[in-house]
């Protein structure tokens, strides 16, 4: 009876069996290229959709993070008020609980950090005197509205910024982006499942009568299963590396244009490199989800074609 | 101790056709059987429930003294691994070369792929195909087709081979040979049960012969009884 023999294990056998399935694998994407081409396009489109959101979220993440000094509270006295009374004026707040933290900005670090902003800077350079008030900015903890109207009623202060109102908006907006990217992924990684398992399916029902010799010589299911999950997780691979290729394309596409808006409002913003784990586990998401896909097909058919008592 | 044994075996398939009613026999070691009726008698049914393609209505079939009807599942694929089948129809991969369709036994087995070139080009010298063995296997004739079957059953080396019709496609001087073949397989031990209405092959070789007529078991002939014939 057919044994591996004492000198083969069962390793070596397990082994050669693995192989001979990946090799029959890659010659079943090829034996109907057209099929494979269009699953592995399909798969790569859905694959990419939701990248490319998540890739813009990040930027906007990022550009969120760059105003995150908007939350703070700025106190522009009127111009006669002088940097020594400003510091005396935030002693007591120091000591507010409401207050995280006070800091007081000199007309001279103001006007520094104008000749460092871009455009602004030739503009600044022509004015002869410095036009700048001192400035007091508290970073609030906390419910900051009654703080505001405490700051907003001093005598001294000319004007109260504060940009709370925007970026609660903002972070809405990324909350309501980061929940619509996990929707897509869901809906997309669907998509993609359902692609490799039509593929699987149309290999399967080529291949029907090779199943069921596999099957008479006494190959189990998973020997049966094994070379379309390799042909699953293989196209998952594929269509992962086509969608990473799809989206640095348009980000080279779009990128210039995006820079020149921003760059034109003045802003040293630069787009935030995507975090080194999210290449090998893109890829490896891909290839689970080929996987998943062409063990759906390949069990519906071992189980449509089973004898109900066998 | 039995090798293969058919203990009160009906099989009713789901239309209504009654293909085994009651069969009892038994098959030993190193015995070749000859299973003979006519067409639609149940010498295929026979045949498919020792191979575990289809299950008794009643009764039992055992194995080296294992009933069959407690074989499930992952088992059921273990099972066949130890009998060698030729089919009526050849059941081979025809986008495959010979020499794969003879190694695909051997492959589901897990055996060293040393041992099976060895094995597989043993086979296809004994059947006289040892040159075709790269010759893809839908440019075969049905003849070659069906030796190519017999080599892949007899290259598995199995305990027990079931065979429906091995030599109808085979000239009378190949059927022979084929026959010779299967006797040796007798000789090493294994037990040879071939479903076949070739009266005259039958008669030729002298051994057991279970004449089965609507599914139920008319007489078992014994080597010597033919031989006195």
């Amino acid at each position: 009876m057919n044994k591996p023999t004492a000198s083969y294990s069962a390793f070596a056998a397990w082994r050669a069996q693995h192989a001979a399935a990946l090799m029959s694998s890659v010659a079943r994407l090829f034996r109907r290229p057209f099929s494979s081409l269009l699953s592995l396009s399909v798969m790569a489109i859905a694959l990419s959709l939701p990248l490319a959101l998540g890739w813009s979220l990040l930027q906007l993440q990022q550009l969120s993070g760059s105003v995150q000094s908007s939350r703070a509270i700025n106190v522009f006295f009127q111009p006669e008020v002088t940097v020594d009374q400003a510091k005396a004026l935030a002693g007591p707040l120091r000591a507010d609980p409401s207050a995280a933290s006070v800091r007081i900005r000199t007309p001279e670090e103001g006007l520094k950090d104008f000749q460092n902003s871009g455009e602004l800077a030739k503009a600044v350079s022509m004015i002869g005197k410095n036009p700048l008030p001192v400035v007091m900015i508290i970073e609030p903890k906390g419910d900051e509205r009654a703080l505001l109207e405490r700051l907003k009623a001093m005598p001294q202060a000319e004007f109260v910024q504060h940009d709370a109102v925007w970026q609660q908006r903002l972070n809405a907006w990324l909350g309501f982006g980061g929940r619509l990217l996990g929707l897509l992924a869901l809906v997309f990684a669907l998509g993609a499942v359902l692609a490799v398992a039509n593929n699987v399916r149309l290999d399967i029902a080529a291949r029907e009568q090779e199943i069921a010799v596999l099957q008479q010589l006494g190959a189990t299911d998973g020997y049966v299963r094994r070379p379309f999950l390799y042909v699953g997780g293989l196209l998952g691979l594929l269509s992962g590396l086509l969608a990473v290729a799809l989206l640095l394309l348009a980000a080279h596409y779009i990128q210039p244009s995006i820079l020149a808006l921003i760059s034109s409002y003045g802003s040293a913003f630069r787009f935030a490199p995507a975090p080194v784990w999210i290449l090998p586990a893109l890829m490896l998401g891909a290839v689970m989800l080929g996987i998943i896909g062409a063990w759906l097909a390949a069990g519906h058919h071992l189980r449509a074609t089973r004898p109900v008592d066998l | 101790m039995a090798l293969l044994r058919f203990d009160g075996v009906s099989k009713k398939y789901p239309g209504g056709h009654q293909a085994l009613d009651d069969l009892s026999f038994s098959v030993e070691a190193g015995e070749m059987v000859f299973i003979t009726g006519h067409s639609g008698a149940g010498k295929s049914t026979l045949l498919k429930l020792a191979h575990l393609s289809e299950r008794p209505t009643q009764g039992a079939v055992w194995f080296q003294e294992k009933n069959l009807n407690s074989v499930r599942g992952g088992k059921v694929a273990l099972h066949r691994r130890a009998l060698g089948v030729v089919h009526q129809d050849h059941c081979l991969l025809l986008d495959q070369s010979v020499f794969d369709n003879v190694a695909l036994p051997l492959l589901i087995a897990g055996i060293d792929p040393r041992l099976i070139k060895q094995r597989v080009h043993q086979a296809l010298q004994r059947l006289g195909l040892d040159s075709r063995a790269q010759t893809l296997s839908a440019d075969l004739s049905t003849g070659e087709q069906q030796r190519v079957g017999i080599a892949r059953a007899i290259a598995a080396q199995p305990i027990l081979l079931l065979a429906d019709e091995p030599t109808g496609n085979l000239d009378p001087s190949l059927a022979a040979d084929i026959m010779q073949m299967l006797v040796g397989l007798t000789e090493q031990g294994a037990a040879v049960v071939i479903a076949s209405h070739d009266l005259a092959l039958v008669k030729r070789m002298k051994k057991r012969v279970l004449v089965i007529d609507k599914g139920r078991l008319m007489d078992d002939i014994s080597p010597e009884e033919l031989a006195d014939e």
